[in-house]
């Protein structure tokens, strides 16, 4: 084994132990509370329908989709509107790990491959 | 990354939160390692995964290091290597019976030594184990010497000791456990 393939396999090792301990655990957490929380909502949400009214609302033009939404959560019950914004946090959060992991992992890579 | 300049404490620490900055102390340390794993096992092969497994455990632990007086991270790091070179070969020691010392032809020696490290990693590495064992109990860390630095089989230790073999055996353990914990 050539030195940089032995350096790349322990950053390989390095980053395995990286997303295990510090993504992982986040991931795994805010994707059981996006399940818990989706399955709340959907005892009460028919998301068919709301897709449904939506394309009809919609005729074609996409911003009127948009205001149909925003009208219908504006008008929706309290707790309907807390479980939405939790589900839509958890979305930004496990997007923003899933981004972070996959960008640590392109850097290492660079570095290995590049020896930036 | 303009962290090259930096000191191994300062990059382990931001390599906690950002693996990619950990490259600057493989980098730093991969050559001198090798060379000193493999004056342990004579074993390329082996020496490289005693490199990757030490690296490894470094970073599973740089969040317990804390930089003392006279403990920097090159000490605990070769620490480290050290242990895992006499778990790897113990481990050979137990499947062949004796270690075979292979033959250093096909092994470029010389473009793996960092020639900045090389005496002074060897010669720390030694310090380093001499002073734990110094430390341990005599009677502990004199049979752990005559096993793992002396090459010495059980056998001739308990007739040397003048022990039972199964007391050798216990000790051995028990100073094995020792050291591990005096050494992390």
């Amino acid at each position: 084994m050539d030195p940089k393939e032995m350096h790349a396999k322990i950053m390989r090792r390095v980053y395995g132990v990286w997303f295990l301990r510090s993504t992982a655990p986040l991931l795994v957490i805010e994707i059981i509370f996006f399940i818990i929380l989706f399955g709340l909502i959907a005892d009460r949400i028919f998301v068919e329908h709301v897709v449904k009214n939506t394309i009809l609302a919609s005729y074609g033009n996409p911003f009127r989709s948009l205001a149909y939404l925003t009208a219908s959560f504006v008008r929706t019950s309290f707790a309907i509107k807390t479980v939405l914004v939790l589900i839509a946090s958890c979305l930004v959060l496990t997007l923003r790990d899933i981004n972070r992991s996959i960008i640590t992992y392109i850097a290492i890579r660079r570095r290995n491959v590049l020896g930036e | 990354m303009s962290s090259e300049h930096h000191s191994d404490e300062e990059i382990l620490k931001l390599s906690i939160r950002d693996p990619e900055y950990f490259g600057i102390i493989v980098e730093r340390y991969e050559m001198p390692f090798l060379k000193k794993a493999f004056d342990v096992m004579r074993n390329k092969t082996e020496a490289e995964d005693i490199v990757q497994e030490t690296f490894t455990k470094i970073y599973l632990n740089a969040g317990r290091f804390r930089k003392q007086e006279n403990a920097s991270f090159k000490s605990w790091a070769y620490r480290i290597l050290m242990n895992t070179a006499f778990t790897h070969y113990q481990k050979a020691k137990k499947s062949i019976g004796r270690t075979e010392y292979i033959d250093a032809v096909g092994y470029d020696t010389d473009a793996v030594v960092a020639p900045s490290h090389d005496v002074a990693s060897i010669a720390d590495a030694k310090v380093q184990v001499a002073e734990i064992i110094a430390k341990m109990p005599e009677h502990l860390g004199r049979l752990l010497k005559l096993y793992y630095l002396d090459d010495m089989s059980y056998h001739d230790i308990a007739k040397q000791e003048n022990i039972p073999l199964s007391t050798l055996k216990m000790r051995l353990f028990r100073a094995k456990r020792i050291f591990k914990k005096m050494s992390y």
